[in-house]
């Protein structure tokens, strides 16, 4: 695996939906390693500052050959609200490509569902696949001011389907809902998801009964993201496993049964 | 001056070429962090707290951000001896810097079986003796709380191995030159101090604990003047040499301790804001010594001045 711990450059620095932000950054070792899935840890952002004491883990939005690499996000707490202030040509510390990416096995269909902010590692691998199969995005937010525009992502092919728990957009309900109505998929399909953990649990559910192979991409805090502390390990119904190197995507067994 | 300035030091029966070490539970085995720093330069790694038998730890959360630090409460999850002896000491001896083992048990006759085993196994430069883990119910901290069963312990590993060993203190004592002494007299090579301190964080919002386990240990920058306090106390208390820890970020802070008394150093949560922290640590030591014209920096070990009056500019202490 090829992991570097880089001064990456903002390029870039928008807010793209309420309370939802995305970072264009030049890492150029970092972006061209990258596989959908992965992870970067980000920071500190000021380097002689020892509080907020630890780096941040975030997926992988978007990473090409000329050595950019796109951050999502969403403003939570300390860290992420210091995150909005960035400008172009800042310089920050960045740790990857780390971790263990999505396999999406297989040459046929490929379904994804994304809970809220969890459409930004699955965006990366819809992009990635779209010139080789078929790939179809269910993507729920909480109302149609949170969603993420992804028309560039419709126009390279991939059909997206969007609902929201108010109904203010799109369909009524989750994307694990949409997901359900619209299936069963193919034979051949693969499914991968990344959100909340009840979501992933409902969209578990859906894949087991299509019997169709499901990844997903799971979330614990973290301290060191390289698999030393141990601080990120989760018990999954396969076991006891450390999400920054063992995952962050896990086959839906593995952490399901 | 010419001539590199001399890092080496001696701990009891271990040398080390220069006295940075990462600390224990923070550095994995010494491989994980290997792709981004350059480990072969650490004076040594300590591993990742090990029991005879497997242990699964803590359920999560597993740590959460505090002021300048952190809590952990990792419950001492570790592969156990078997498969440290077959699959990670091989690759570990690969790496270069001395390899000290920090071992726990959950009984005295556990310390002792483990440190056993571990003498007959090659590569193995030193043991750390953890008495001091705040995080599990059984062994840990319950042993170094007590200088009676600190002793006790430490005297255990002593008959049973031979390799240079370290014991690593708890802070969470009201008397640490007690503990300190019955160690020493117990036949310790070397003094580690400290572990963390026991802590807790609640959410305000939701009134939840932060911790799966409730209570932690805190690390990190936010401890550092305690552990400085009880490097101090146990410079007082004992001859042996001193390993300090805690809060270490910076080659200043490094020299701190070093004032202190201690004799070498550990970084421990330190690399995870910055995988080269400990190299940097290094660094910044070699540099020091070379700018000040400092030929041994043992030569600065427990030579803390007492405060300057008159000026609170200047640092009295530079030779
Ligand atoms: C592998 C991985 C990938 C991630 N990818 C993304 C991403 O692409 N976009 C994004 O916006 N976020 C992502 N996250 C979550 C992100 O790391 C946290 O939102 C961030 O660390 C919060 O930092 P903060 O200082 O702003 O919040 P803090 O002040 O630290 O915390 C604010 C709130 O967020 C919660 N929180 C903190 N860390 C996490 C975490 N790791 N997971 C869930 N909740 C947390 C805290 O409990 C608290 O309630 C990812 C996390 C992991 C482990
Ligand atoms: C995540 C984590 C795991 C730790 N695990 C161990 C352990 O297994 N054994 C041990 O003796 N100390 C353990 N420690 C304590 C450290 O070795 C060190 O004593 C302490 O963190 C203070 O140093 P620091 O402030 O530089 O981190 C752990 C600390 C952290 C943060
Ligand atoms: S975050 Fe440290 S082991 Fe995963």
């Amino acid at each position: 695996m090829i992991c570097r711990r880089v001064q990456a450059e903002v390029l870039d620095a928008a807010q793209v939906a309420v309370d939802t932000f995305r970072l264009r950054l030049r890492a150029p070792e970092v972006a061209r390693a990258a596989r959908p899935g992965q992870f970067v840890m980000l920071g500190p952002l000021e380097d002689g500052a020892l509080d907020p004491f630890l780096p941040r883990p975030f997926s992988i939005h978007r990473a090409n050959t000329d050595g950019d690499l796109e951050i999502l996000y969403a403003r939570v707490g300390r860290v992420t609200q210091d995150m909005t202030r960035l400008a172009p040509g800042r310089r920050l510390w960045l740790l990857g490509p780390q971790g263990r990416g999505f396999a999406a096995p297989g040459a046929g269909e490929l379904w994804l569902a994304a809970g809220g902010l969890g459409v930004a590692p699955l965006v990366f691998l819809a992009e990635h696949e779209a010139p080789r199969r078929k790939v179809r995005l269910f993507y729920g937010v909480r109302s149609a001011d949170r969603a993420v525009p992804l028309e560039w992502l419709r126009r390279s092919g991939v059909q997206i389907d969007l609902a929201t728990d108010d109904g203010s957009a799109g369909a009524r309900g989750t994307a694990a809902q949409l997901l359900e109505a619209a299936g069963p998929p193919p034979a051949g399909a693969a499914l991968a998801s990344c959100g909340p953990w009840k979501f992933l649990r409902a969209v578990h559910a859906i894949a087991t009964r299509w019997n169709a192979p499901l990844e997903l991409s799971l979330e614990t805090r973290m301290a060191c993201g390289m698999g030393a502390c141990l601080g990120c390990a989760i018990r999954l119904a396969a076991g006891r496993r450390r999400v920054c190197l063992d995952g962050p995507v896990f086959d839906g067994r593995e952490v399901f049964g | 001056m010419k001539d590199a300035p001399d890092l080496s030091v001696r701990l009891g029966g271990l040398a080390l070429r220069n006295p940075v070490l990462t600390a224990s539970g923070t550095f994995g085995f010494g491989e994980e962090y290997a792709p981004v720093m350059a480990v072969e330069r650490l004076g040594g790694i300590c591993t990742k707290g090990l029991s005879l038998q497997p242990r699964a730890g803590n359920r999560g959360p597993r740590i959460a951000e505090t002021p300048a630090g952190m809590l952990n409460a990792i419950g001492l999850q570790n592969p156990g001896l078997e498969r440290f002896a077959r699959d990670i000491l091989p690759r570990m001896r690969a790496l270069g810097p001395a390899i000290v083992v920090n071992v726990f048990g959950s009984t005295v006759e556990e310390y002792g079986e483990l440190a056993a085993r571990l003498d007959t196994l090659p590569g193995i430069a030193a043991l750390e003796v953890n008495i001091s883990c705040p995080n599990v119910s059984c062994g840990g901290m319950a042993f170094g709380a007590d200088a009676r069963t600190a002793a006790e312990v430490t005297r255990r590993v002593r008959e049973a191995t031979r390799l240079p060993l370290l014991v690593k203190l708890s802070p969470n004592v009201t008397d640490i030159g007690a503990i300190a002494r019955a160690v020493a007299d117990a036949g310790a090579d070397a003094l580690t101090l400290i572990n963390t301190l026991k802590a807790a964080a609640i959410d305000p919002l939701t009134g939840r604990f932060r911790l799966g386990n409730r209570f932690g240990g805190l690390s990190g920058p936010a401890i550092r003047p305690v552990a400085l306090r009880m490097v101090l106390e146990a410079r007082q208390a004992v001859d042996l040499p001193i390993v300090g820890v805690g809060g270490i970020v910076t080659w200043q802070d490094a020299l701190e301790f070093i004032w202190a008394g201690a004799n070498a150093v550990q970084v421990g949560s330190a690399t995870f804001r910055d995988p080269a922290a400990a190299v940097g640590v290094l660094d910044g030591l070699e540099r020091f010594c070379r700018e000040q014209g400092i030929a041994r920096l043992q030569d600065l070990a427990g030579k803390a001045a007492p405060a300057d009056d008159s000026s609170g500019m200047e640092n009295g202490n530079t030779p």
